[in-house]
């Protein structure tokens, strides 16, 4: 099996390139998330570890594995274990698809940046592996036994259960645009300043708000809520353990980053023509730096939110997904499905 | 040995092995996570079959939806003791002993007949396993059927509240 | 093995299907068969939970180790635990997860609407909307029977 041997390597030297990415990114972020809630809140911040505190992260990540792993005595081992690994690695995995740029061509082959961002069913992967991932928080919540941790888990589920459904239905209005799911033809779609936002600003909208409740971001930190929770579904974890779940936190705010930008802000199409031929690595590498730009974009909006918004309560949140956002994601499929056959 | 043959071979063991674990797990929450494996191996074997729209709809609603209410059932009734829901010898286990040989025999017979190959799946089937080839057939030759499905959920959810109400007041 | 993805494309130009021949097109200029295009799809996931577990591995490995019994009790704010935190909680969530399975299959029929609703023509948007709107009266019902009241 030669070919299958080489489509193994490829995908093997791409997926240690993307976890590089992944964490490098998570820890870039929780950087940031540091100094921008200084800024807000008229502190300095991290600054004593490297300059400007740059290490920081590198330092945390070290002071998390050297860290003692306690677990109560009460606590289900095996599931106690199992789910931050099914926090991490689903955050991980959701990754096979996302193209960070088109493509390059060495000697007639051409190479996608992405592990498999042309699979036909692209997007549908990406929201199938985030309902999957609530079993991460759930099992957390469950085999602690702890009754902080238990809440916190089944609010976390709860909520992003309900988000789920709005998220799903808010995407519907893009694929009846695009009428495809594989992500690399959706972004093929958006060339020029052609963004699909630009004509599902309700769904963009929508998306948006379900977004931050599926990466339990304030507004939408229920299952954290400090004061009722102590720290939700990860009070009874320390060490890596518990930096699983923060890196996991991380790369799921990266992912709905990515996934924003790919669907609604046209990925990594660079709207003018800069002059490079296709398959270039030149222009594969400016089309990389041009999505990442995007991406930051939207990862420093998500912490901006979460320094300025204060939380809801959670009747509040339930409501909002059920009672608000649910039929107005229906309104925007009902509305582009009338335009379409009106106009298109 | 062919991609689809091997890849069949790997997710077969472990789709019936997490299968087995689900129904002689005494831990209800042991069952649960097994049963998500076994959609995850499902999903993967339909992959085999070249049905990509099928696979990922196995792990969106059976391992994502589906599932999800189980695992909160399970903690909602709090299954603490869980000896007394192991069964007695009675009439059922016998039929269904009795089935599973017959489904057993049915097996062999088919596998000793034809033995399974990658040539087996037509080349249509690339086609018919896509967003797009389902969604045509859906509506066009299947209205009805889905219009069905509408009137079903709708009778879902009013079973549900009803349930749930009662227990309430 | 070999597929022939052209006799696919010629097949689809057949259906009027023009948006699918993006990732048939790749698979006919790679050569490979749908499963193929998988599996790196499949190696990430299995990489994803292999890098999540030798993070696990990392920190039980290489974490302190000095337990004691009060460290190991739960925690509960410093007090002495009450009862026990496998509780039956209220049946709210029940009531949310079931909602959310009948909506979730009501969107999984959606996305192949989607998709293919500009070569579907009218007949299949009206009986889409007749979906919807059956769908929304069960939304209704639920809404104010109180089904999703959170207080």
């Amino acid at each position: 099996m030669p070919e299958i041997g080489w489509i193994l390597v490829e995908a093997g030297v791409k997926a240690v390139f993307i976890v590089i990415l992944i964490l490098s990114a998570a820890a870039v972020s929780v950087y940031a998330e540091r100094r921008v809630s200084a800024i807000i809140q008229l502190r300095l911040g991290p600054n004593r570890v490297g300059p400007f505190g740059l290490l920081q992260p590198i330092a945390d990540v070290f002071k998390l594995f050297w860290k003692e792993d306690v677990v109560p005595k009460a606590a289900d081992m095996g599931f106690h274990r199992l789910a931050p690994v099914i926090s991490l690695g689903i955050a991980i995995a959701v990754y096979a698809v996302i193209p960070f740029a088109h493509y390059i061509e060495i000697g007639g082959t051409k190479y996608y940046f992405g592990i498999a961002p042309n699979v036909n069913i692209g997007l549908l992967y990406i929201l199938a592996m985030t309902s999957v991932s609530v079993y991460g928080i759930t099992l957390a919540g469950w085999s602690s036994n702890n009754k902080y941790s238990l809440f916190g888990g089944l609010r976390s589920s709860a909520q992003m259960i309900s988000y789920e459904l709005s998220m799903g239905l808010s995407l519907i209005g893009v694929l009846m645009i695009t009428g495809t799911l594989s992500l690399n033809e959706i972004v093929l779609q958006q060339s020029g300043w052609g963004w699909n936002v630009f004509v599902q600003p309700l769904g963009f909208i929508i998306f948006l708000v379900s977004s931050f409740a599926e990466t339990n971001r304030t507004p939408f930190d229920l299952p954290e809520a400090e004061p009722e929770l102590v720290g939700g579904f990860n009070t009874e974890y320390s060490g890596m353990k518990f930096g699983m779940f923060f890196l996991a936190e991380y790369a799921n705010m990266a992912t709905a980053s990515a996934f924003i930008v790919l669907v609604y802000f046209g990925g990594w199409q660079i709207p003018f023509d800069i002059g490079l031929g296709a398959g270039s690595i030149a222009l594969a590498l400016v089309q990389f730096a041009w999505f990442l730009a995007k991406v930051i974009f939207f990862i420093l909006f998500f912490i901006w939110v979460r320094w300025t918004v204060p939380r809801f309560r959670y009747d509040q949140l339930m409501n909002l997904g059920w009672k608000v956002l649910l039929p107005l994601a229906i309104l925007n499929i009902v509305i582009t499905g009338v335009w379409i056959m009106i106009f298109g | 040995m062919s991609l689809t043959l091997l890849l069949f071979l790997i997710l077969g063991v472990l789709s019936i092995a997490s299968a087995i674990v689900t129904i002689s797990s005494r831990n209800p929450v042991v069952s649960a996570m097994a049963l998500v494996l076994h959609f995850f191996m499902l999903s993967g074997l339909y992959l085999t079959l070249q049905a990509q729209f099928v696979a990922v709809m196995q792990i969106l609603v059976y391992a994502g939806a589906i599932m999800v209410l189980v695992v909160f059932v399970i903690m909602l009734l709090n299954l603490g003791d869980e000896k007394k829901l192991s069964e007695k010898w009675n009439i059922r286990r016998i039929v269904a002993i009795l089935f599973a040989f017959v489904l057993a025999i049915q097996f062999i017979s088919i596998y000793i007949t034809n033995l399974p190959d990658a040539a087996f799946i037509p080349e249509s089937a690339a086609f018919n396993g896509t967003v797009q080839a389902i969604g045509t057939d859906l509506f066009t030759n299947y209205l009805v059927q889905f219009e069905a499905i509408a009137v079903l959920l709708l009778a879902a959810i009013v079973g549900a509240l009803l349930l749930a109400k009662r227990k309430i007041t | 093995m070999h597929i022939n993805h052209l006799f696919i494309n010629q097949k689809l130009d057949k259906f009027g299907i023009g948006l699918y021949r993006y990732s048939n097109n790749y698979l006919l200029e790679k050569n490979i068969t749908v499963l193929e295009s998988y599996l790196p799809l499949i190696f990430m996931v299995v990489f994803g939970f292999v890098v999540a577990l030798i993070f696990l591995i990392l920190s039980e490995w290489l974490g302190a180790r000095r337990s004691t019994a009060g460290k190991k009790t739960t925690y509960e704010s410093g007090m002495e635990p009450v009862g026990t935190a496998r509780e039956r909680f209220s049946i709210k969530f029940y009531m949310v997860a079931v909602s959310f399975i009948v909506f979730d299959i009501e969107v999984v029929f959606m996305y192949p609407w989607a998709v293919q609703m500009s070569q579907l023509g009218l007949t299949a948007f009206i009986s889409m909307m007749v979906f919807i709107i059956i769908l929304l009266a069960g939304l209704y019902y639920e809404i104010k029977k109180g089904g999703l009241k959170w207080d």
